[in-house]
């Protein structure tokens, strides 16, 4: 191709201050609802992470869809969003689970606030910790895990060669994200707001798991991307931040949440260490450290994958590649045509 | 004195194209690279009916084409593939030396035209990915942006396999395209650009009958030692060219290089493909994952 030649696909026309960021907060309000879910259902049901989630949720959910909105090249015509459901679109479906979501996180938002309000004796706290709440939390529960995870399947459906090759990978990989990254803002909420150890080590194992299936899918999913030519053009740098994202954002606070979720027990067998690791003033140090790392690798990781979209986009030989098809008469792709014999 | 008879109510398409212009019918274009002279008088006449802004007066340097790309305000575009020796492109690569010097018309350089717009696709991505419903298929069969519903989202731009179809984020913050001249239509008139064209390199009619009539024209080239072939027709499969996914183009195009010279993508996906397995391994996943939180919420705390 001549120089000169403008790219064969266009890029989305997206601002990163806008719709990756979104993408982050998406996933935080997904994962931050299945903390305070899950700790409910799964029977521990501290009211202090049921709290944070709720608020984180809400919180998250409202901010992304600020963002999205402002992105919009016509921000008044949000609404518009919502005049179709098209389910070959993930842009429409995840208009509608987005608002749905709101509501729910919203309604429970409302109901922990009338209980913060009214004291955890006062109808309003049966409400919230009753039935009503619970069934909020159900309820809301898929529409978190497509919240956090459409994005992945948004990006897959577009001309965009690397992210149409991860139609498999980037919907589970920014699902964990979505979850490490909840978990992480829930665990530093309950922490601003004097949370039990306890529950803090809940959120750590739950952080690590999903860590850890992070790491899985980026790998898988890196294995995708490098399957195209504009991945061998990567710059250095970008490399570099990408291998940091990786180090910095999954590895390093998998381990410090590992520690913290699970070091208590695999110590246990050591009496003599007890008394000391029940104050455990590192610990919660490195329970920090883990939030604060995890969360910002999740943003790292939406920023990267909307930059190697844009790489790709700019790259014509990702095209090429990706759109190849089947050769009909024995040639190899790229070769030039009319090398070809002239029929007739 | 009695009153001249009326005339017979005659589509003013009928005169200038020859062809009946009928709702419920698929319409579209043939273009016909080897008559195209780059003269970009579809360029200009597009930009004059359809009241497009100028976009600016920069020179690329490295082409005689300045347009560069379809955008939101420009909706075509003539683009010059320019196949010259390595050494006119200071500092850029070129694309001399992928064809072999001696099978060149004009020994040692060639240009070709493709004058570029939107496809129409038959399963049109921008359609299928527009979360507003903006873009509907009208009763030509062409793709139109309803210019009232778009919201600007740009999900189109990205879906689309061809760079065709942009948000103006420094205009209205809409999505804009060629829309067929579907004012023209409605009124009997063809589009702007195939009535300009001085060499009728651009046809306008119903794509059958366009496809009937470029088949003649692909015989015709062959017999006279021209490798010419059809790109976007859904049947057809020549270069390893299949548009069969996006079911056809309702506008298509005559080739003689291969579709990456004049930046067409050989084999276009459907993005949409991808929504169903990506939403499925996400709820998978989301089984998955949220199993495992399950265990981590509920494993004993002792702390
Ligand atoms: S070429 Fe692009 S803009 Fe035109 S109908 Fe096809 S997908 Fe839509
Ligand atoms: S930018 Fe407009 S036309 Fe394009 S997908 Fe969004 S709403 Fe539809």
């Amino acid at each position: 191709m001549n120089d000169q030649t403008a790219p064969p696909v266009k890029t989305a026309p997206w601002e990163w201050y806008y719709v990756p960021a979104y993408f982050w907060l998406g996933g935080i309000a997904g994962g931050s609802w299945v903390a305070a879910a899950l700790e409910e259902l799964a029977g521990r049901n501290d009211r202090g992470v049921v709290r944070a989630g709720r608020y984180v949720a809400v919180a998250g959910a409202l901010g992304g869809t600020v963002l999205l909105i402002l992105d919009l090249g016509r921000p008044e015509r949000f609404l518009h969003m919502l005049r179709i459901v098209r389910a070959r679109s993930p842009m429409s479906l995840g208009s509608w689970t987005l608002t749905a979501f709101g509501g729910v996180a919203g309604a429970a938002a409302a109901l922990q606030w009338a209980e913060d309000v009214a004291g955890s004796r006062s109808p309003a706290a049966r409400i919230s910790r009753g039935w009503p709440g619970r069934a909020l939390h159900l309820l809301g529960l898929p529409l978190a895990l497509f919240v956090a995870s459409y994005t992945g399947a948004l990006l897959a459906a577009t001309s965009t060669p690397t992210w149409a090759r991860r139609a498999g990978t980037l919907p589970p990989l920014f699902l964990a994200s979505g979850l490490s990254t909840g978990m992480a803002a829930v665990s530093l909420a309950l922490r601003a707001t004097g949370g039990a150890p306890s529950a803090e080590r809940r959120l750590a194992r739950a952080q690590a798991a999903a860590l850890a299936a992070e790491l899985v899918f980026a790998a898988l999913d890196h294995g995708a991307a490098r399957r195209l030519p504009s991945a061998a053009r990567e710059p250095t740098a970008f490399g570099t931040v990408r291998k940091l994202t990786l180090l910095a954002g999954m590895v390093v606070p998998l381990l410090l949440a590992v520690d913290q979720g699970f070091g208590r027990k695999r110590r246990e067998g050591k009496p003599g260490l007890r008394h000391e690791l029940d104050e455990r003033p590192v610990r919660s140090r490195n329970g920090l450290l883990a939030a604060g790392l995890a969360l910002a690798g999740g943003l790292a990781l939406r920023l990267l994958v909307t930059h190697e979209g844009k790489r790709s986009a700019h790259t014509p030989e990702d095209t090429w590649a990706f759109a190849a098809g089947r050769v009909h008469d024995g040639r190899e792709i790229g070769q030039p045509a009319s090398s070809r014999e002239v029929p007739r | 004195m009695p009153p001249s008879p009326r005339p017979s109510p005659l589509q003013e398409a009928q005169r200038t194209a020859g062809v009946t212009i009928t709702a419920g019918r698929a319409h579209g274009f043939f273009t016909d690279t080897t008559l195209c002279i780059g003269c970009k008088a579809c360029e200009v006449a597009c930009k004059q009916w359809n009241q497009l802004p100028a976009d600016g007066f920069d020179w690329t340097g490295l082409s005689y084409d300045n347009t560069r790309a379809l955008s939101a305000t420009t909706w075509r575009h003539v683009r010059f593939v320019e196949q010259f020796e390595a050494e006119r492109f200071e500092g850029g690569s070129g694309n001399a030396g992928e064809i072999p010097a001696e099978q060149w018309a004009a020994p040692g350089q060639r240009w070709l035209f493709l004058s570029d717009v939107c496809k129409h696709c038959v399963s049109a991505p921008c359609l299928e990915a527009c979360p507003t419903g903006a873009i509907i298929r009208t009763e030509f069969d062409s793709v139109y942006v309803q210019q009232d519903v778009c919201n600007g989202c740009g999900y189109c731009q990205a879906a689309c396999p061809f760079a065709v179809i942009a948000v103006d984020k420094d205009g209205d913050g809409k999505a804009h395209k060629c829309t067929l001249c579907y004012d023209r239509l409605k009124d009997g008139l063809e589009p702007a650009c195939a009535k300009a064209c001085p060499t009728d390199s651009i046809r306008f009619g119903p794509v059958d009958e366009l496809l009937a009539r470029a088949g003649t024209r692909v015989d015709e080239l062959r017999v006279r030692g021209v490798p010419a072939y059809l790109y976007g027709s859904a049947d057809a499969r020549e270069e390893g060219c299949d548009t069969s996914e996006l079911n056809g183009l309702n506008a298509f195009f005559l080739l003689i290089d291969r579709p990456e010279a004049y930046n067409l993508p050989r084999a276009p996906k459907r993005p949409s493909r991808n929504t169903a397995p990506g939403l499925l391994t996400a709820a998978v996943a989301g089984l998955a994952l949220t199993a495992a939180m399950l265990l981590a919420f509920r494993g004993r705390s002792s702390a």
